[in-house]
């Protein structure tokens, strides 16, 4: 549920890079936080890792100020979840309030059945917060595309992007950066787009959650 | 649209600050963030300065929303604060309305009991500046209209 305030010009924006474990989603926050280019202080990454694996426990945050648009400041908070499939409930913790969705898949032929699962199971923790994923902005990345044994972009879309609305989707290798920022580029501008045709009428306000 | 924020005139957020302030210097604390759900900072007061209230204000949400799920596993229906002792500095953190926090820290010198007490009061007021701020105008939106969206595709730029 993103936040404007009108008093300060800001709007806040929570976005979560979902997937299965292994897929590659601290990563793309590791790379945007080493590649963006910002104009003041570049946010901490914060990642709340176990310390002897560096897998993720509870979630890894970077928050993140965009240029300005039309005299607004717009701060993304970047969340990911742990993919391993025992941390169910931290999951569900960190989707509470999102506002837009990046679905990281394993491009890998033997990920397949873990994407698919992860899928489902982002589907469900969305309702256990009374959510529908068709009304969330959401974009796929097809992660390790480097990889020798991936599956073809079209099959990975038979099985993801397979709705009565297909997303964008992306192919990504984010160890070397690519595909990393046109999906988060598209993932905001669809966030932005919709929080613009939510809020129409003027008021005068100081902050109002959207 | 309901938002879990109302929408705050600048007379509410005077009031807000003015409530924070009496605060800090009743219980002698240093800083109190108010934090929305989905740990979005709304508002800052006291030395935050040397503070990064953004994170600050992100972990403790997300902490303290792991708290209520620990305590839906205890059959509690909830836990109203959570307080955690530092060795220099401590933090409390408070519900305001179920959606809403204050996120409250202090030096080890203050009494936590003082902290408890005086947040009491002051959740008290802020949440009665949230329920007039609902009931003036709980549906009314916002106009964005004035941003430019057309050049949105490049909004994080690549070093």
């Amino acid at each position: 549920m993103a936040l404007i305030n009108q008093a300060s010009k800001e709007i806040q924006v929570k976005v979560v890079y979902y997937g299965p474990a292994l897929c590659g989603k601290t990563t793309n926050l590791v790379k945007v936080h080493e590649n963006v280019q910002v104009a003041g202080d570049k946010g901490k990454l914060v990642s709340l890792a176990n310390q002897t694996s560096d897998r993720t426990l509870f979630f890894d945050f970077l928050p993140i100020e965009a240029m300005s648009i039309k005299g607004y400041k717009t701060k993304f908070q970047l969340y990911t979840v742990p993919g391993q499939v025992i941390y169910n409930t931290t999951r569900q913790l960190v989707l509470r309030g999102v506002d837009g969705i990046v679905f990281v898949a394993d491009s890998q032929y033997d990920k397949m059945s873990e994407n698919v699962e992860s899928f489902a199971n982002l589907e469900e923790n969305l309702r256990a917060l009374k959510l529908n994923i068709a009304d969330i902005p959401y974009v796929l990345q097809y992660n390790k595309r480097d990889l020798p044994n991936v599956a073809p972009v079209d099959y990975m879309e038979f099985l993801l992007n397979n709705r009565e609305v297909q997303v964008p989707s992306f192919e990504a290798a984010a160890p070397k950066c690519e595909g990393v920022f046109e999906t988060l580029n598209m993932i905001t501008r669809m966030l932005l787009h919709k929080l613009l045709s939510q809020t129409s009428s003027p008021k005068p306000a100081a902050a109002v959650a959207a | 649209m309901t938002g879990t924020l109302p929408q705050l005139i600048e007379e509410d957020v005077e009031e807000i600050e003015a409530i924070f302030a009496d605060f800090l210097n009743k219980a002698e604390a240093d800083s109190v963030l108010l934090t929305a759900e989905g740990g979005f900072l709304v508002s800052e007061h006291g030395n935050t300065k040397k503070l990064d209230t953004m994170s600050l204000g992100a972990l403790a949400s997300n902490s303290f929303e792991a708290n209520k799920a620990i305590a839906g596993l205890i059959g509690e229906p909830s836990f109203s604060s959570i307080y955690q002792a530092g060795e220099t500095f401590s933090m409390y953190v408070q519900s305001i309305d179920g959606y809403n926090l204050m996120v409250v820290i202090f030096p080890v010198t203050t009494a936590v009991g003082a902290i408890k007490y005086y947040a009491q009061a002051a959740r008290d007021e802020v949440a009665k500046v949230f329920n007039r701020a609902k009931k003036r105008d709980p549906d009314a939106g916002l106009d964005l209209a004035m941003m430019n969206m057309a050049d949105s595709s490049q909004i994080f730029r690549r070093k």
